[in-house]
Order: C-alpha cells, then structure tokens, then sequence
C-alpha cells in the first residue's frame, strides 16, 4: 500500500467521507498484527512476571470453577439431568469455552485503558491493543485446552475428528465477545458505569449459560437460554470438544456472523468515536 | 520527504472546545460521537453550557523549510493545537490540511513502556509508512543517534527520561516527516545532546522540512525557529518575528503578574534592564577589533548593591562567546540609570552575535536583572572590512581573534 501522505482534519463526521475513512481504517489495520503479536507478547511475560506460579493461573479459574461445580454434583445439588457425558468433562469444557467469551468481552476494554498514557499522546491503532487483548485471550483458551484434553482423555470423553471444528468454536466465540466488547469499550471510556455493571453482567451470564448443569429444553428457563447468544457457541465447542451429539451449528453459526458483524461495526464506531476518547483521557 | 508545491499545512479556523466539568465533558462526549455517528457537518455547533474554546478561530500556513514556534501561556491552546496537528483529537470547527507526513516528538510518553526500544521504533515506523525494507537501515541510524547502544532492546519502562528523550528524538528525526511536531522535548537530556538536537532541526528545516515547535525555552525558539506564533487564551493574537512572538509572549506574562499569586505571569525584575547596546564610540555598529561601548540602562525599584556582568554569544545563542564582570560592587539607586564601560579591543570577528547581560545582588547573589537568560536577548552586529584574512576567518567560522605579539 502507498504510504499516507496527506491529511485533512475537520469538524465533519469522517462518514460523510466513507472512501477516506475506510482507506485510513485500513491502513492503520497493517500495523495491528504485528504491532498487536509484540504487544501481546510482552503483556505475557510482564503479567506474570512478578507471580510464583506464574502461568499455573491461566489454568486456575477454570479448574476452580469445575473443581466446585463438580464436589456441589457429587453431593447430589446438581440435577444433571440431560448431561450425556462426565460431570467434570461437560463443567470443564463449558467453563473453558465460557471464559474464553469473558475474557474476550472484558479484553478491549482492559486492554485500552492500560494503553491510556500512550494513547493520549501517539498516534497509534488503539486496534493493535485490541488485538493483543483477544490474542491473549485466545493463548489462554489453547493453554487450558492442553490442560483440559489429557482429562477427558482419562474420562473417556475426548472427541474424535470434531476436534479439528474446536479453534473454529473457538474464533466464533471470541468473535462474540470482541465485537460486543469493543462495541461497550466506547461508552465505556467514557463511564465507568459501563465496566461496573459489565462486572455485574458477566457474573449473571455464568447461570444464564449452561455450563454447569444442562439446557433445559422446555420452560423460562430454557426459552431465557435460548436467547442467550453465548449458549450456541458454548453447546457446540463443548460437543465438538466431546465428540457428542448436542451441538447447535445453524445457531453458532449465526451468533458467529453476528459477532463478526457487531466486531465490524464496532471497529468503524470506536474509530469515530476515537478523537473524541482521546480528547478526554 | 514528499515533494509538493505550496504550504505542506494548512490551518483555517480551526475551533476546538472543551468542559471544564469532567461530568460535562464526558457528556459532551458522548453527543459528540453520536453526532458524528450520524454524519454531522463540519459546522461550528453553537457553544454549549460549561464549555470554553480552547482554540478559537486560529489560521495560518506553514511552508517547506519553515520552522514556526506556538508560544503562549498554559492553558493558551498550544497542546491543544499539536494534538489536532498529529490527528490525535479533531476539531469543532474549521480545518487542518497537511500536504506531507507528519511526524511528532513528545519526550517518549509516545512510546508503548512494555515494548522495547526497537519494538516501539519498528511499530512507529510501521504506521508512518515505512516500507520493511527500510527499517534495518533505520534502526541503525536510530541507534547511532541516540547513542543507547544495547538499551534498544530493553523494554522502554527501564529507560531513565533522558534515555526516553534521546530515543524519542532519534525516531522522530530519523523518520525524516515532512512535518515535524515537538513538543517541549528539548528541556530534557543534557546539554550536548540538546545542541545536537537543535542541529539536527535545523539541518532539518534546511533540508525543506516544516517545523512546528511548542517550547517554553525563549532561547530554543529563537535558535530554531524565524517565525513565532502567540496564542493568547484559544486565539492566534500575533504571528510574525520569533523574537518579537517570544518578547509579546514575556510581556504579557509580566503584565499578567499579581504579587503573591502563583503561577500567573512572571514577576517584573528589581532592576528591569531597559536596553543593553556594544556600540562604536560614534555610536554606530562596531568594527571588529576595534573600540567599542558597552552601554546598558535600567530602572530599579528599589536601592541595591549589585554586581554586574555582561556577556556575548554566538546568534544561535549555543556558545558563551566572551564576557565581562565588574569586579567592585556598584550602587543602584531607584529609578532609571546607566551603566557603561569602554572595550578597547572587540575581541570578535565579523558577524551576527546575542548580548545578555545580569545584575546581581551582592549578598544573595540573586539575579536583580537579566536579559538575554530567561527573556529575548539583545543581538549585535560586528563589522569588518572585506579583506582576506576576513574571508578566511568566516569560512573557519572563527569567533574571536587572539591579541598576540609574534617574537620571530
């Protein structure tokens, strides 16, 4: 691509010159990847720099959530009911797809207002933040998988070719999650209100996703999960992960578009909205 | 650089506005995305309640070669200004062209901390449009400017702020904009390498490169820059000479003095020193070698005993050229007064020089007076007849010229 020689700075909304806007969005997009891997990289050894066990946490969440899910099942709280695999095999996958969207969702947020000094004064893609932040996000998914396939090895719950359509669950739910993510980091820079109750939300969407107990398929409940647009990624990964039936391709399939679609809209909004964040940082 | 005709920046009414109340920024924010998410004109909205022009209404143009300081008080709308020059933030009114890439330098708070030296270097070169080819060669000029050595390595959160300063400034330059955006960098790192930076920004700007410089430094600005712009409170209230932006600038500065208040204006001097002249006995400019009068009048507010010293420097005001101390004490009373003293032998060669000159107090040693340190320096002129060995000493680029006796 030719270098940007040339700008033109005005009051005017940048949509009412889409040629231009869209050029300088993809522009800046070349230096995303890279900028983006350096920058992930570097949050990785800096993250746990200063921890004694240092990557032993990526994989303590997850464990902890199924560690619970699983003793609350084995005292008979549970009514598993539905569930056609090992307890722990199905809150272990759920939990690892569940918290890939999460992390995800919280990423561009997190990710921009730790870049908030350089950001207020470089002229840099706040994309390539994002970047770094759903990287890391996905680099945590892959970690736990190591972790999580030698178990349901040993519980006899390990998928066969499925396996192969896993990343794909993978990119689809943190498609999801930037794209919504990205599309809040906007209020968000703005008002910590949104962080807040983005906290509070999260921790409800826990019990609205079947990750520990199944999908009822009748009733408020199962019709409230039904609209829960994280249910068809997490359904699906974990039956891809499983080798069981139960999968939902057609939903994920559309909550997929969905989130690449919000990620798209997300990215030119943040992009207008971008002067105007960083005139108040 | 890009080669194109006419001004490489354009700036025309350009308005920008903010809130004072963080609850009202946000605000304003936000109505200002959604409007801009809507597809809103470039028309100045009308001002809303709580929110004050930051710039208002400033245009000027800059072209190839010409390096223009923005000086002005806090608060006047310089950074604003840069800010919108580097696209950073956009304006509420008006409009900015650039004809050529812009590069900008703001002491190393640009740079990613976690990122190395080099990282931050290859990422900022990467969106100013450097093709991947160019960047080995780049880093190594970057390096050798900045003389960090092995430091290009390590993440820039380790880098002391001289460290940060110097690599900030090799990027920036080495990058070679069209134009060039500092802000204030130059207060940082010692002294050898400020004057490489003043040298590398003028090779710069006679290399055909704009220069927008922010700096509060009255020297810095009249070493680098011809043209100087006075911001006063959002709006553009002189543009023309550096010197005189800078003494417009001081002025105001004094004027705005209220005693006893903090941080509005500078306080005017005990003994404010009116004029300060090296003249020939006739009064005319002097010859090289020849006689000379210092002559410097003042006015005092008070009585004192002071010392007084003068001292002559090269234009660019980088090198203490000669000067001279009164050894005894002087008294000075209130109000105006004069004081002189005879030089039988200007010690300079041909060419433009800066006078500054001190009045200090005899038992606190505080400065009563200054020109030339903290506000514009006087310049002066030496003549010569055109002869040779004239020629010669200005293609030497010799200062002063020796009083010797040759014994053989």
């Amino acid at each position: 691509m030719a270098h940007e020689t040339g700008h033109i700075y005005t009051a005017a909304s940048p949509l009412r010159a889409p040629r231009r806007f869209l050029a300088s969005a993809l522009y800046d997009l070349r230096v995303v990847p890279v900028a983006g891997t350096r920058l992930f990289v570097r949050n990785l050894q800096s993250k746990y720099r200063q921890s004694a066990l240092q990557w032993a946490w990526i994989v303590v969440p997850p464990l902890i959530t199924t560690l619970t899910w699983v003793f609350l099942n084995h005292a008979g709280v549970i009514k598993n009911k539905g569930i056609n695999m090992p307890y722990a095999a199905y809150v272990g996958s759920g939990a690892c797809g569940f918290q890939l969207f999460i992390e995800s969702l919280t990423a561009p947020m997190n990710e921009l207002h730790q870049a908030t000094e350089v950001l207020k004064h470089a002229r840099l893609p706040h994309e390539s933040w994002v970047f770094a932040g759903v990287l890391l996000a996905l680099f945590t998914f892959v970690v736990r998988m190591v972790v999580l396939l030698p178990v349901l090895v040993l519980l006899g719950s390990l998928g066969g070719t499925t396996l192969l359509l896993v990343p794909l669950g993978a990119i689809g739910i943190a498609l999801l999650g930037t794209g919504l993510g990205l599309l809040l980091a906007i209020p968000g820079r703005l008002f910590t209100d949104v962080p807040q109750a983005l906290q509070v939300v999260t921790g409800l969407l826990f019990f609205l996703t079947p990750v520990f107990y199944a999908r009822p398929k009748h009733g408020f409940v199962g019709h409230v999960l039904g609209f829960n647009p994280i249910t068809p990624s997490v359904i699906t990964t974990r039956a891809w992960l499983t080798g069981t039936s139960g999968g939902l391709p057609v939903p994920f399939a559309i909550t997929s578009g969905v989130g690449l679609t919000l990620l798209l809209i997300a990215w030119l909004s943040y992009r207008v909205a971008q002067p105007h964040l960083v005139a108040r940082l | 650089m890009t080669d194109t005709e006419g001004p490489v920046l354009e700036v025309e009414h350009l308005t920008k506005r903010f809130a004072r109340d963080l609850r009202k920024a946000l605000f304003f924010a936000a109505q200002d995305i959604r409007a801009d998410l809507r597809g809103r004109d470039g028309k100045l909205p009308p001002l809303r309640e709580g929110e004050f022009s930051s710039l208002d209404d400033v245009s000027f143009t800059l072209d190839r070669g010409e390096a223009v300081a923005i000086v002005g008080a806090n608060g006047a709308g310089k950074s604003t200004l840069l800010k919108i020059l580097h696209g950073l933030i956009k304006p509420d009114g008006g409009e900015v062209r650039m004809h050529g890439r812009c590069g900008a330098l703001e002491l190393g708070s640009a740079f990613d901390q976690l990122l190395t030296g080099r990282e931050n270097l290859l990422t900022q070169a990467t969106i100013f449009g450097l093709p991947r080819s160019e960047l080995g060669e780049l880093t190594e000029r970057v390096i050798d400017f900045a003389g960090i050595g092995d430091a290009i390595d390590a993440p820039v959160r380790h880098y002391s702020s001289g460290m940060a300063a110097r690599l900030a400034f090799a990027v920036a330059a080495q990058l070679k904009p069209d134009i060039l955006l500092v802000d204030e960098v130059l207060a940082v790192g010692d002294l050898s390498f400020q004057r490489k930076c003043i040298a590398h920004l003028l090779e710069f700007i006679d290399a055909g490169g704009a220069l927008v410089l922010v700096s509060h430094s009255v020297h810095q600005v009249q070493a680098i820059c011809r043209r100087g712009i006075l911001l006063e409170k959002g709006k553009l209230t002189f543009d023309g000479d550096a010197v005189e932006a800078a003494a417009r600038h001081l002025d105001n500065q004094r004027k705005a003095y209220v005693p006893g208040k903090i941080g509005v204006g500078v306080a005017p001097d005990p003994v404010a020193i009116d004029e300060l002249l090296v003249v020939a006995p006739d009064g005319g400019e002097p010859n090289a070698e020849g006689p000379a009068e210092f002559i410097m009048r003042y006015t005092a507010n008070d009585d004192y005993e002071a010392i007084i010293g003068v001292s002559i420097w090269t234009a660019d005001q980088m090198v203490c050229v000669a000067g001279a101390v009164r050894p005894d004490p002087i008294s000075i009373p209130p109000g105006p007064g004069e004081i002189r003293a005879r030089i039988e032998r200007l010690p300079l060669t041909a060419g433009g020089y800066t006078l500054g000159a001190m009045v200090v107090d005899k038992v606190t040693l505080q400065p009563l007076g200054t020109v030339g340190f903290r506000n514009a320096p006087r310049t002066l002129t030496v003549n010569e007849e055109v002869s040779l060995m004239g020629n010669g000493r200005a293609i030497m680029q010799q200062l002063t010229t020796l009083d010797v006796t040759w014994l053989g």
